[in-house]
């Protein structure tokens, strides 16, 4: 079944069609959601929930942009609604520790969940900010906008992720496999 | 750099599907649910307003047979009428009866004619003026033969042969004799009206 097919049909309320639909996104959407919330507990629940969302709501997908983007968009939603009610984000910013200097981190050769180990790491308010500026894509502006906060608040948690990166990096004896800085 | 967005791809548990089927379910009931109380609703308002209408129909325009067969009902009759050459329905004496009722009884001379003895020896005598009579009695022997003369406003003037005059008024209670030439103690006397005709 192609993809206009399987959406005509979830907008139907097609079971099977909802089914062929999650087996093939859920792997994608559930990331996003492991990405943002550190607790498995909290990102099933997250992921559950945005999915609810996606089949109540397909019927106002008209189609003029790209689905995947659109369940993305509703899944990244989910997921900030979910941090912002239930957990407090740290963006108290004290101005000494930032240091703009800095430039993108990159993660060289290291192993894949070592990655996610360091990401998942981080303080919540850093990662999300990491999440949606350097994964999903995001400029300051817009993040300001979603967390609802100042976009200088969004750039020094940016350098304060990278910062603290660069520091479990060096704690865990990651180097030798880190190529460091671009 | 390596693919940081699909570096958490991972099937989520198969029992969260099963979560998810549970929730579309409830809420597919649920939708169901809110269309049989909207249908139900809609159904009770539209009888309702069937009712109030039959029965405000009933009340303001109640005919038994409304809902009856009306192949024999008729709602009047109509008499047949017979033609009569001397009825009152032949045409041909519809100009005489107009005629009739057309001539004012102001036209007629009213006369208050008299010589009518009575055994107590007192006269007594109709007027018919409009709608009303008016008993005059009067307790002479001979009465002069009375012609209306003239009318004035409420006033009526009577002569005789002989010269007598009689003025009289007509008052909301009766028949006032207000002058006259030969009945002096009858003066501001009123006859009373006694019956309509």
């Amino acid at each position: 079944m192609n993809l206009d097919e399987n959406i005509r049909l979830c907008k139907k309320g097609n079971r099977e069609a909802q089914k062929e639909l999650y087996n093939h996104y859920a792997p994608l959407l559930f990331g996003i959601c492991r990405r943002y919330l550190k607790n498995d507990s909290d990102a099933e629940d997250v992921f559950l929930s945005g999915m609810f969302k996606i089949f109540d709501n397909i019927k106002k997908f008209k189609g003029e942009g790209s689905f995947e983007g659109w369940m993305k968009r509703i899944m990244v939603n989910e997921c900030l609604m979910h941090i912002r009610k239930f957990k407090k984000l740290n963006m108290v910013v004290e101005w000494s520790q930032i240091d703009n200097a800095e430039d993108p981190i990159v993660f060289g050769k290291l192993a894949e969940e070592e990655i996610k180990s360091l990401i998942l790491d981080l303080p919540e308010g850093y990662r999300t900010v990491f999440n949606l500026y350097v994964v999903e894509g995001y400029k300051h502006r817009e993040i300001a906008e979603l967390l609802g906060i100042s976009i200088n608040t969004s750039k020094s948690q940016l350098i304060l992720a990278r910062k603290k990166l660069r520091e479990f990096i060096k704690k865990k004896d990651l180097g030798s496999r880190y190529e460091g800085f671009v | 750099m390596k693919d940081l967005y699909n570096l958490f791809d991972e099937h989520p548990d198969r029992r969260i599907w099963d979560r998810l089927e549970e929730k579309l379910d409830k809420k597919a009931s649920m939708r169901k649910l809110r269309f049989y109380r909207v249908a139900s609703f809609a159904a009770m308002i539209t009888a309702l307003v069937a009712a109030v209408s039959y029965f405000d129909h009933m009340l303001d325009d109640h005919n038994p047979h409304l809902f009856a067969s009306n192949e024999k009902f008729t709602s009047f009759v109509l008499e047949e009428i017979e033609y009569n050459e001397n009825g009152l329905f032949n045409m041909a004496f519809f100009s005489e009866i107009r005629n009739a009722y057309a001539v004012s009884k102001e036209d007629e001379t009213l006369e208050l004619s008299g010589e009518y003895m009575a055994v107590d020896g007192e006269i007594g005598f109709n007027i018919f003026l409009a709608k009303y009579t008016y008993f005059l009695e009067f307790d002479y022997a001979g009465f002069p033969v009375m012609k209306l003369i003239s009318v004035e406003g409420q006033t009526l003037y009577f002569t005789a042969e002989g010269g007598e005059t009689l003025k009289m008024n007509v008052e909301p209670y009766g028949l006032k004799l207000i002058e006259s030439s030969f009945l002096p103690e009858y003066h501001h006397y009123s006859f009373s009206k006694l019956e309509a005709i």
